[in-house]
């Protein structure tokens, strides 16, 4: 075969040697399905740690150097970032947690180590927000225009306001008040779940290693768009792997219990170790294994094929199809049929049109390229 | 159907998946053999420019660019095809490339002497710099300067030089045998054409060269040639604010361009004659060491 497969990228991330036989098509497909995955950093820590870094085509290194450049920059960013908030909203709140990508980085364990991700997700609680808010708003981080469904959606149903963009820097910040949409029935308490925090030696506020790990398996497994999949995938394991021990799993046992996420637990152990063979410990799998829903086949069917490497040089069979139905089923999860009904009714007029006319029908041609 | 073809820039390669005949006809215009179809050929890139669907594409049709799945820019008018994916080619490298500090500047060499020539748009930097590589210096590169950290050393990233507006004219009638892009109208820098520098240029385009000097040039029509020397201070600040990758490299950017300051001449020039700007060059920069 000429073509990488998903497996080979799989393969790639557990044993890194594996693609010393690799032809320089096979490192170019790589390296693009990496970059789009924004694992490339993280992949390039793998070969380094492996000693074959080295061995690699002097094109494919650079990829990774660049990579490595711009991870160490991102993280530096964060930081600065996550400076600015804390000292500006310091006193505006009980509580104002770092979740997500940020938390991961601000941990400084090595699941934040070569992270690359789009905005910074913190946790307050709700009655600050709109305190929090207009703060944010005197700094220069805006809400970007929305539809007026869009407004109306996270301001009556979701789990977070608007995405705040700072007007010079670009960055964008989204701010929770909780870890699930509202509608979805399934939102957890906010005050309670935020007792899982701890302060980082840089005086941060972040989840504990076990709320950390629940609340990036809901991310994945509660959700309806899995395009990041993998990578996702990869933090769940990482993370489990550089805690494997009582005093993790027990509170993740306890925790996912609490706010009624057993299935997504039971589905997240079944991937990570299904993907990347994870070391999950014998107790673990027999608390776990009263978990695991009727419909597994049916769930297996979607996530086998979703959660592996996403791009369109290794998509497997019926990819499209699996894609589709964690759509329905995400949205399911999170909206009564009512509301479900209605907002794609709303949402499936623009793309109708769109469909029809071109995507790009509505789009104003910019200047600036 | 889209074809795939292969352009080898030194130090990067490109892949572009397009149909669009403008787009194909304008690369071998400017790529001449180095652009040619992909066979085994592996590219740092993969881009696209493709024809928006829908009805809207029968009225008013519009390109879109791609870098792999990633769309970074709204579509522009179909008759800017082609320099959208020059455009993008500049985005993909200055997003994407850090093993260099890399400079918004023209940057022209004689022998292995190179001068930067950092300038925002309407200073007539590119007229200046497709005089140059006409008039015995060669071309480096017209917007991207790529620096090695640590050295005065820049790296060629031979790409054609992008005139605008009045300068259109003035190429035309100075370099007719020039191998000239088509017009892309009303962009946001005005009408806008690409120049293929000449094949001097293109030979070298593996060959580094040492930094002498550093020109800042401003073209002013009533305005017989005036040299300023600039201080390291400010000549050091507008390098920073040109460069593409300053905030990213930080610290290594910052010693960097200490280090080019520090080490070559630095002027500001007004001029309304090119002639008079080479032969200063030449004397003052070139042969002062």
């Amino acid at each position: 075969m000429n073509n990488l497969s998903a497996a080979d990228v799989c393969q790639a991330f557990m044993a890194p040697r594996s693609t010393l036989a690799f032809t320089p098509k096979k490192w170019q497909q790589l390296v693009l399905i990496l970059r789009h995955q924004q694992l490339l950093a993280c992949y390039s820590a793998m070969f380094k740690q492996a000693g074959i870094f080295e061995q690699l085509p002097t094109q494919t290194q650079r990829h990774f150097l660049n990579a490595d450049v711009l991870a160490e920059n991102h993280k530096k960013q964060v930081l600065f970032e996550a400076s600015e908030l804390k000292r500006e909203l310091g006193d505006k709140q009980q509580y104002l947690i770092f979740l997500k990508g940020a938390g991961y980085t601000l941990s400084g364990a090595q699941v934040g180590d070569t992270r690359i991700y789009n905005d910074i997700d913190i946790l307050a609680d709700k009655k600050s927000i709109d305190v929090i808010e207009k703060r944010l708003c005197l700094l220069g981080w805006l809400s970007e225009e929305l539809t007026e469904h869009d407004e109306k959606y996270y301001r009556k149903w979701a789990h977070e306001i608007p995405p705040l963009r700072h007007g010079k820097r670009g960055t964008i910040v989204d701010v929770h008040h909780n870890i699930v949409p509202i509608i979805s029935g399934r939102h957890v308490d906010a005050d309670k779940f935020a007792s899982n925090s701890v302060s980082t030696p840089d005086g941060f506020q972040i989840l504990s290693f076990s709320a950390m790990t629940l609340h990036s398996l809901i991310h994945l497994f509660f959700n309806e768009d899995v395009e990041k999949g993998y990578r996702d995938l990869i933090d769940i394991h990482t993370l489990m792997t550089a805690n494997n021990h009582k005093e993790f799993w027990l509170p993740l046992i306890t925790l996912a219990k609490q706010t009624g996420f057993e299935l997504e637990l039971f589905l997240a152990c079944r991937y990570v170790q299904k993907t990347f063979q994870t070391d999950i410990p014998d107790f673990v799998q027999d608390k776990i294994s009263e978990f695991c829903p009727w419909n597994i086949k049916f769930l297996d069917f979607m996530y086998d094929k979703t959660l592996k490497p996403n791009h369109p040089l290794c998509r497997p069979r019926f990819f499209s199809v699996a894609e589709f139905m964690i759509l329905i089923r995400g949205h399911f999860q999170k909206m009564p049929l009512h509301i479900l009904i209605y907002h794609l009714l709303c949402k499936s007029g623009i793309s109708i049109i769109q469909s029809l006319f071109g995507k790009h029908v509505f789009t104003k041609e910019l200047d600036q390229p | 159907m889209s074809d795939n073809y292969f352009i080898d820039l030194h130090p990067f390669s490109f892949s572009v998946r397009t149909y669009i005949p403008q787009v194909i006809q304008n690369l071998s215009t400017i790529y001449g053999s180095r652009f040619k179809k992909l066979s085994v050929e592996v590219a740092d890139y993969e881009l696209s420019v493709q024809k928006s669907s829908g009805l809207r594409s029968f009225i008013r049709p519009q390109a879109r660019f791609f870098c792999d799945q990633q769309e970074p820019f709204k579509p522009l008018s179909f008759q800017k095809a082609y320099a959208f994916l020059e455009w993008g080619m500049n985005w993909t490298v200055a997003g994407n490339e850090v093993q260099h500090v890399i400079i918004h500047s023209a940057v022209l060499a004689k022998g292995n002497k190179a001068i930067l020539f950092p300038a925002p748009p309407g200073s007539g930097k590119s007229t200046l710099t497709a005089y140059l590589a006409h008039n015995g210096w060669r071309l480096l590169s017209d917007e991207m300067a790529l620096i090695i950290p640590q050295t005065k050393t820049v790296v060629p990233f031979v790409r054609p030089i992008c005139l605008k507006n009045q300068s259109i004219d003035i190429a035309k009638q100075l370099f007719p045998d020039g191998k000239f892009s088509d017009i892309a109208k009303d962009t946001h820098k005005g009408d806008v054409i690409h120049l293929s520098p000449p094949d001097s240029s293109w030979e070298n385009s593996t060959n580094t060269a040492e930094l002498v000097g550093v020109v800042f040039p401003n073209y002013r029509a009533n305005q017989t040639l005036q040299i300023y020397q600039l201080d390291k201070t400010q000549a050091f600040m507008q390098l920073v604010e040109n460069a593409f990758n300053y905030g990213v490299l930080r610290d290594v950017a910052f010693s960097t361009l200490t280090n080019v300051i520090e080490n070559v001449q630095t002027f500001e020039i007004f001029h309304n004659d090119l002639a008079q700007v080479a032969a200063f060059l030449e004397q003052e920069i070139i042969d002062y060491e």
